[in-house]
């Protein structure tokens, strides 16, 4: 009997012993379990961190910007949050479009012995990626009305002034909020954000720069009348004489066309475009010169809404207005985005010239909001001018004219982790 | 054999009888303690697995290894739901890394009708979708997945979610719970109880850094 209660109590030791072990072994599975997913999280964190903090970096001190020297990344491991983290950059893949070169930034964790890497696409941030923006004076510029709509990002660097019930279909933000005039009703249709700065940055004079080599830069006291016309474009300097006609390709192969800063005068354009142009009027010398005309339909010659392959691409800049012309007709359609340093998009004789809409595909970045219109809607007895219809270039949230303004600053334009 | 002896074996087979059954309840009672570890560990493992591949899918929500592609990633939401999601993103496919073309992934979740041949009644088939793929059938015996949808503000937005206000999505939480799919048998009470071991888990705000991309 004592021998068999001792085989009992020592078998049933081993039992609970083998049960506790194998009790203990599971409580370790799943708080190895847990653990991997704390370790995982952690581990994409610090990446993510190193990832923030190289993009902080090149934010402030954008590598190949305003004299800055390349930035090789945090190679040097950095301790953080328990681990580490090393980033690298390089400039090895290209913008499909402009040919531009993007950076990769890729920051490597390090956290026990896991190793985690994410990844992230930077370019160059261009003003083309709006569909408007206004700068501070739009608070003392007109007021968006019923029928105009802007389709796209529009930022207001003051206030966005509206009166009846103007349509803004894309994202909008401005840093001074909104005026509602006499119970306006904008519609806002995808989200209105105040509060927000987003500067101007007046680096637009590379222009320049690009139009001496490899563009074409026009010198020497004299308007500038271009005419586009596929891809060739007929131009000449005083009015009467007759016009050259040229290749875009051969006259300015980089796409840049400009009239230089220095006594100049205006350009006067219309036509049809293909390819990437950009034309820039640079005259700084006084109000009345740097404007661009245009004097007709400006228009791509493959128009993107219909052929997504479409590589035609135009950028106006100017110094002051970009004017329109009245031309009579109750309608004007304009395919670029089109930028004006001090003034804004001025439609001659608004007050007279037939009513109907200036349609715009591509962008308005101005430093001021004028009108385009005596204010009476469209169909209403004594309506002039124009309504502003804005759709927006959908290629230009990652591509951009040749050497469009930019806002000295780079942007992410993919994050992978 | 004398009457004391006799005695002696009738107490000897009663405190043994009664060591066995002891020892018998003590084993089943581990037996259950065992199983019920095991089917732990199982709905934390089925648990983990899920979040990490949501979580590895949705902060790729608008991503693309060629932005051009993806042009505006704040309509790379195309169709969401209080339990599905139907989105743009440039799936690793190959495990070689993102290739530059764009995928659409599909996160919806499946009638209780479909698993009731399981033991538990809750349970229902999380369908994960790249492309048009064929759905593919893994019953990890989730029983609850809930989506909602917040704006900029952190205000939640009615869903469905549609039309413009698909773009106003800017972080997306998650709640999930998962079960056994087999449940763990309480022998001890009477009549016979199946327990099925659960989990939960939230992502109170999982935002895609593509959505504030440009």
């Amino acid at each position: 009997m004592g021998k068999a209660a001792l085989i009992f109590v020592v078998g049933y030791g081993l039992l609970f012993l083998m049960t506790g072990m194998t009790q203990s072994d599971l409580s370790v599975q799943a708080f190895d379990n847990a653990m991997d997913y704390y370790q995982e999280s952690q581990l994409r964190n610090i990446a993510v961190a190193g990832a923030n903090i190289t993009a902080n970096h090149l934010f402030r001190n954008p590598p190949n910007m305003e004299g800055n020297p390349w930035f090789d990344g945090y190679t040097t491991p950095v301790d953080f949050g328990g681990g580490t983290f090393t980033t690298t950059l390089d400039s090895s893949m290209v913008d499909p479009f402009s040919g531009e070169r993007r950076m990769v930034l890729r920051s490597t964790a390090a956290y026990g012995e896991s190793t985690y890497t994410m990844m992230a696409l930077m370019g160059p941030s261009k003003f083309s990626k709006f569909a408007v923006w206004a700068g501070p004076t739009a608070s003392a510029g007109a007021y968006w009305e019923t029928g105009d709509s802007a389709l796209g990002p529009v930022h207001s660097q003051g206030t966005l002034k509206t009166i009846g019930s103007p349509f803004f279909g894309g994202k909008t933000s401005t840093k001074d909020g909104v005026v509602y005039h006499a119970g306006a009703t904008p519609i806002f249709n995808a989200g209105l954000e105040t509060g927000v700065s987003i500067p101007m940055n007046r680096n637009y004079r590379r222009i320049e720069d690009a139009a001496r080599s490899g563009g074409k830069l026009f010198e020497g006291h004299d308007d500038l009348w271009l005419t586009f016309a596929g891809d060739s474009v007929r131009y000449r300097r005083v009015g009467g004489d007759p016009d050259t006609t040229v290749r875009i390709t051969d006259l300015a192969p980089n796409g840049v066309i400009a009239l230089g800063a220095r006594n100049t005068g205006n350009i006067y354009v219309h036509g049809v475009v293909r390819g990437r142009v950009t034309i820039a009027s640079m005259d700084t010398l006084g109000a009345a010169r740097g404007k661009v005309f245009i004097t007709g339909d400006l228009t791509y010659q493959s128009d993107p809404r219909v052929d997504p392959s479409s590589t035609d691409m135009l950028g106006i800049v100017a110094v002051n207005d970009i004017v329109i012309t009245d031309n009579s007709a109750p309608s004007f359609n304009i395919h670029a985005s089109m930028f004006s340093l001090n003034g804004g998009i001025e439609v001659e004789n608004k007050n007279s010239r037939p009513p109907g809409n200036l349609n715009t595909l591509g962008g308005w970045i101005v430093e001021r909001i004028h009108a385009t219109s005596n204010g009476i809607p469209l169909g209403l007895p004594g309506s002039k001018g124009y309504k502003a219809v804005i759709r927006y270039d959908e290629r230009f949230r990652f591509s951009s004219p040749p050497h469009f303004p930019g806002t000295n600053a780079y942007e992410i334009l993919a994050w992978w982790e | 054999m004398g009457s004391q002896v006799a005695l002696d074996l009738i107490g000897s087979i009663v405190v043994f009888g009664w060591l066995l059954l002891m020892a018998l309840t003590a084993n089943t009672a581990n037996n259950e303690n065992v199983q019920a570890a095991h089917s732990d560990l199982l709905v934390q493992e089925n648990l983990v697995t899920i979040t990490q591949m949501m979580e590895y899918d949705f902060r790729k929500i608008g991503f693309c290894l060629e932005p051009h592609r993806i042009p505006d990633p704040t309509r790379a939401v195309l169709t969401a739901d209080s339990s599905h999601l139907r989105f743009l993103s440039d799936v690793d496919l190959d495990g070689s890394g993102p290739d530059g073309n764009v995928d659409t992934v599909v996160y919806t979740l499946g009638p209780e009708t479909e698993l009731a041949f399981t033991p538990n009644p809750r349970d229902r088939l999380l369908y994960r979708v790249v492309n048009n793929e064929p759905p593919k059938r893994v019953n990890l015996g989730v029983t609850d997945f809930r989506l909602r949808y917040y704006d900029r503000t952190n205000t939640v937005i009615p869903s469905p979610v549609t039309g413009a206000d698909l773009q106003k999505i800017v972080s997306i939480q998650i709640t999930l719970s998962v079960e056994n799919v087999m449940g763990t048998q309480v022998v001890e009470t009477a009549p016979v109880n199946t327990q099925y071991t659960s989990a939960f888990w939230q992502q109170r705000r999982l935002s895609s850094r593509n959505y504030r991309n440009r």
